[in-house]
């Protein structure tokens, strides 16, 4: 799996052995033993790159609205599907610049998942404006070594993705 | 035949004394703990597992591999049957899952309540695959496990009220080394993909997870911009403890710093990532692996 990763990440030609471990990996039986026993998980947490961090914003009536949750342990789990909306980039900038059939359901399941999202954080408020502004955006920093150099810090959000959502009164 | 044999006995035969109280910690410790890190969720139950959740449990359903039911799926398949609401499945099974984690804590039945424990767990996780992160991954690793190591022999219900015998060295040598063989690997390989990239050698990795938002972490990373350089050692000596674990872990003389480099590299992920629970396991993982087998005398509790 980190060879797959490798090969993805880094562009790289896949040869014959990477065919077979994809053909093992990809293996029923040892799908169902990665899947029972954990191994699936490959072991390259925050392996080559880690991954931008990235932010839903919901816009409603000017203010910003998102998702309360009443233990650390659920913000964990809401930040593991932030990080999953970096997918987008994929999907909106594909390597050979055509997009393919299952990039596009992907990425029209992560808008989805995304509105859903968005309505739960909008649960128990009050209807005053009749739409919301939902946003996904990516948070830019400046790199270390310009840190070293003496930049200054500074923080910024770049939009990837954005919808109105018309709300029912 | 003899090559087998040479390898069981620079792997198996010649392991030492291993003090059982590493296989016994494993299951009264991990279970806790896998029950804490529920129980620190229930106050978000309905948000993940409720009929209503943020994210509805059919479009959950809609992003998965066949290999594991959902709960989504249980109350479909219920409901061709006997009418029967969603979240009394989920909570039926979110019940069973917590029973099961305390049954295996006790060593009662241990290794039925083990694999109940597995199975609810892996449902659970499955039915919010959009939501798991590497703790939940390093739990289904551990209970697969305390499923298929004798983890009822010791310090168990199990093994006081049925009087079963207790493994012997050499049984337990072979489970021991199973499970520091996997874990190496695991190091070796979570190393091997942090080295292939640059972004660990220059520091701009542990930077930029520094900097991925998260309400639990105990820092705030402006707080390190005066300090890119030990960024980057850190970056360094991270690749440098991973992909070097299944030495440093071997030679005899390096097992107990090295082990002490790495739970303090998974305290400061813990501190400054706010990724509790996952530094918990994987410490305890650390310690019934590759520190707890080698005390040298019996104490009460490896009696």
């Amino acid at each position: 799996m980190t060879r797959e990763t490798y090969v993805d990440f880094f562009d790289k030609k896949s040869n014959y052995f990477d065919f077979l471990c994809g053909k093992i990996i990809r293996n029923s039986f040892f799908q169902i033993y990665g899947k029972y026993s954990g191994l699936e998980t490959g072991y390259g947490f925050f392996g080559f790159n880690v991954r931008s961090t990235g932010f839903v914003i919901n816009e409603y009536c000017g203010k910003t609205s998102n998702p309360e949750f009443n233990s650390l342990e659920a913000e964990n789990r809401y930040g593991s599907l932030r990080s999953l909306y970096i997918d987008y980039l994929k999907y909106q900038f594909p390597k050979n610049g055509k997009a393919n059939q299952v990039d596009g359901i992907l990425e029209d399941y992560l808008d989805l998942v995304l509105k859903n999202v968005s309505a739960f954080s909008m649960r128990g408020k009050a209807v005053d404006c009749d739409s919301v502004l939902t946003g996904y955006y990516i948070l830019e920093l400046p790199k270390l070594v310009d840190l070293k150099n003496g930049a200054k810090l500074n923080y910024e959000l770049l939009p990837v993705k954005k919808f109105v959502y018309a709300i029912g009164k | 035949m003899l090559l087998v044999n040479r390898i069981l006995d620079i792997f198996v035969y010649k392991i030492g004394f291993i003090n059982p109280v590493w296989i016994s910690s494993f299951r009264i410790y991990g279970s806790l703990i896998f029950l804490f890190h529920f129980l620190s969720i229930l106050p978000d139950f309905h948000t993940f597992w409720g009929q209503n959740a943020i994210v509805n449990p059919d479009i959950m359903d809609a992003n998965i591999d066949n290999l594991m039911p959902t709960i989504y799926d249980i109350h479909q398949l219920i409901n061709k049957y006997a009418a029967l609401g969603f979240q009394t499945v989920a909570n039926t099974v979110a019940i069973i899952y917590i029973i099961s984690l305390i049954s295996l804590a006790l060593g009662l039945m241990s290794k039925i309540s083990a694999a109940i424990a597995l199975l609810t767990h892996l449902v659970l996780m499955q039915s919010i695959n959009i939501f798991i992160y590497g703790v939940d991954y390093m739990t289904t690793i551990s209970l697969f496990y305390l499923l298929i190591f004798p983890v009822g022999k010791y310090h168990s219900l199990d093994n006081y009220l049925l009087k079963k015998s207790n493994s012997d060295n050499f049984e337990q040598g072979i489970y021991l080394r199973i499970f520091q063989i996997h874990w190496c690997l695991a190091y070796f390989f979570s190393g091997l993909s942090k080295a292939l990239g640059p972004t660990w050698w220059n520091g701009e990795a542990i930077w930029k997870a520094l900097n991925s938002y998260n309400q639990a972490s105990l820092f705030n990373p402006e707080l390190w911009v005066h300090y890119p350089y030990i960024i980057t050692f850190l970056g360094i000596l991270t690749v440098l403890l991973e992909l070097l674990f299944p030495i440093g872990v071997s030679v005899k003389i390096l097992r107990k710093p090295w082990i002490v480099s790495i739970i303090l590299m998974h305290i400061a992920i813990g501190a400054l990532l706010g990724l509790y629970f996952f530094s918990i396991v994987m410490i305890l993982i650390n310690l019934v692996g590759f520190w707890f087998p080698y005390f040298k005398t019996l104490t009460i509790f490896s009696r």
